[in-house]
């Protein structure tokens, strides 16, 4: 549950809304490296923060992204022509390099300087982890990249999968982050479900959360099946602000890890890049991981990287299985996250809740996201931006532990657990 | 739009009865209430219009809110 104010306060984040002042002073991806793969190649629309922006590489392989519209008489520069280090507007020529300078007027006279008293919006970008990020704060402002270790993996042990969710940001990261609903709304379709149930069966686990220099983690203790007299089966989940979750592993060490980050498109609309990265070097098969994850494009995605599955169509849930025992008469776990999501609406009005105890992740999310909020206002440095962080050792975990350990020495890589 | 905070917050309460409520049970009690001072109780009563519309009581984490006389006093449970 939040007040009316707290909610608008935190899911608001266009134009000037305070959360989106907030969101744009960190690190967030906006498109895939491969949508922008060819220098001088086709470039994309993306939407940010409810601003209307185009990405290009440009001749020397550099990553713009820039205002979409032309500032002479607004046409799209998306269907703008990329070459010669620049983007230039189909309509009368104008042009424009990854820095948003304008570079060519050729409508106007020489000799007036009027292309040199026109400049578009443009933010700076970096690629890794097969993502261009951006950020779209001050720049005096600007934090160190958060440089995760999955960005350093070779191409061949990282797969990305893009994905368009009709919700606001903060229900679909409160999905990321609520442990509890996996056993009912994943049960059977989770890639680690089988392995997890031989270890506990046990469905109120108990939970806490710690806050952290990045944001918070929280842990799900359960008693095992096996020598629950002297060990516990803990799964650590972390978060990282402002919308960064990772998920605990899979125990097998095969299988790739999992991180999800949610961008938001608007008010609205929310784009998942959901990133699985190989725990031992296994590669992963990106073609692979879309066809088991229901996320084809062309398939089940639409032009844009929307889901056909949605509202009108009960986000295709088939009741014949569900009546055969499937729990949710959805394909993969994915879609099943995104169907409860998108059925909440699209901007969830969390005066209605009812939360429970179980809630501890939503709960503390919440509190540091407004803890965020709160040192923005007074001018101090954002949660994650006060200190040096070693973003590349952030990582989840799962394992059993003897039953007097703290939970805490669980994924505590970048360490976050000092034993006194 | 900015929206401001001007009553106390709601997600700062919800995880601090919490604690309460999770440490209460782990001492192997079961509280029914909290109560909550003047400002938060009405804070959260403005978001429970539906609850009582119901005739429901007005809960958070599952303990029915009871408003407290102090407006200084710390949220306690019984």
């Amino acid at each position: 549950m939040l007040s009316r104010e707290e909610n608008e306060l935190l899911t608001r984040v266009c134009g000037d809304a305070t959360m989106g002042q907030v969101l744009r002073r960190y690190w967030f991806p906006a498109l895939l490296a491969g949508e922008v793969a060819e220098p001088d190649g086709t470039p994309v629309a993306v939407r940010l923060l409810g601003e209307d922006l185009v990405a290009f590489r440009d001749t020397q392989g550099r990553v713009g992204l820039i205002d979409e519209r032309c500032p002479h008489r607004l046409a799209s520069l998306a269907i703008g022509r990329n070459e010669d280090c620049g983007l230039t507007c189909i309509y009368h020529g104008w042009k424009f390099d990854v820095t948003g300078a304008c570079v060519e007027m050729p409508t106007e006279p020489e000799g007036y300087g009027f292309k040199n008293r026109i400049r578009i919006t443009a933010y700076p970008t970096h690629e890794a982890g097969g993502m261009i990020w951006t950020y779209m704060g001050p720049p005096e402002q600007q934090p160190p990249f958060p440089a995760y270790g999955w960005t350093a993996l070779p191409r061949e042990q990282r797969g990305i999968v893009k994905i368009g969710i009709r919700a606001n940001y903060l229900q679909t990261v409160e999905g990321a982050i609520d442990s509890a609903h996996s056993w009912f709304l994943h049960r059977g379709s989770s890639r680690d479900w089988q392995k997890r149930f031989e270890i506990s069966q046990d469905h109120s686990p108990k939970l806490e959360a710690e806050d952290t220099a990045y944001g918070f983690r929280y842990a799900a203790i359960r008693k095992p099946i096996e020598n629950a007299d002297t060990t516990k089966y803990v799964r650590v989940t972390l978060f990282a602000l402002p919308s960064t979750a990772f998920i605990p592993p899979p125990l097998n060490p095969d299988l790739p890890a999992h991180t999800q980050i949610f961008v938001p498109v608007d008010d609205e609309t929310t784009m998942l890049f959901d990133v699985f990265h190989s725990q031992n070097g296994t590669p992963v098969d990106e073609a692979q991981l879309r066809r088991s994850l229901h996320a084809e494009p062309g398939v089940d995605l639409d032009e844009n990287g929307f889901r056909f599955a949605r509202r009108e169509n009960r986000w295709n849930q088939d009741r014949a299985a569900m009546r055969a025992g499937d729990w949710t008469g959805i394909a993969g776990f994915q879609n099943q996250d995104i169907a409860a999501q998108e059925s909440m609406g699209r901007v969830v009005d969390r005066t209605r809740e009812h939360l429970g105890t179980s809630d501890v992740a939503v709960i503390r999310m919440r509190r540091r996201m407004l803890e965020t909020v709160r040192r923005f206002r007074g001018g101090e440095p954002l949660v994650g931006q006060d200190a040096p962080i070693p973003f590349e050792r952030l990582a989840s975990e799962q394992r059993l532990i003897p039953i007097g350990e703290p939970w805490q020495t669980v994924g505590a890589h970048a360490g976050e657990f000092a034993a006194t | 739009m900015h929206a401001e905070l001007e009553s106390p917050s709601v997600a700062a309460l919800l995880d601090d009865v919490r604690a309460l409520v999770v440490g209460a049970r782990a001492r192997g009690e079961s509280p029914r209430y909290v109560v909550l001072p003047p400002a938060a109780y009405d804070a959260v009563a403005a978001c429970r219009a539906t609850d009582r519309r119901l005739g429901l009581p007005m809960i958070v984490l599952g303990m029915e809110i009871v408003r407290a006389d102090d407006p200084a006093a710390p949220p306690r449970l019984f």
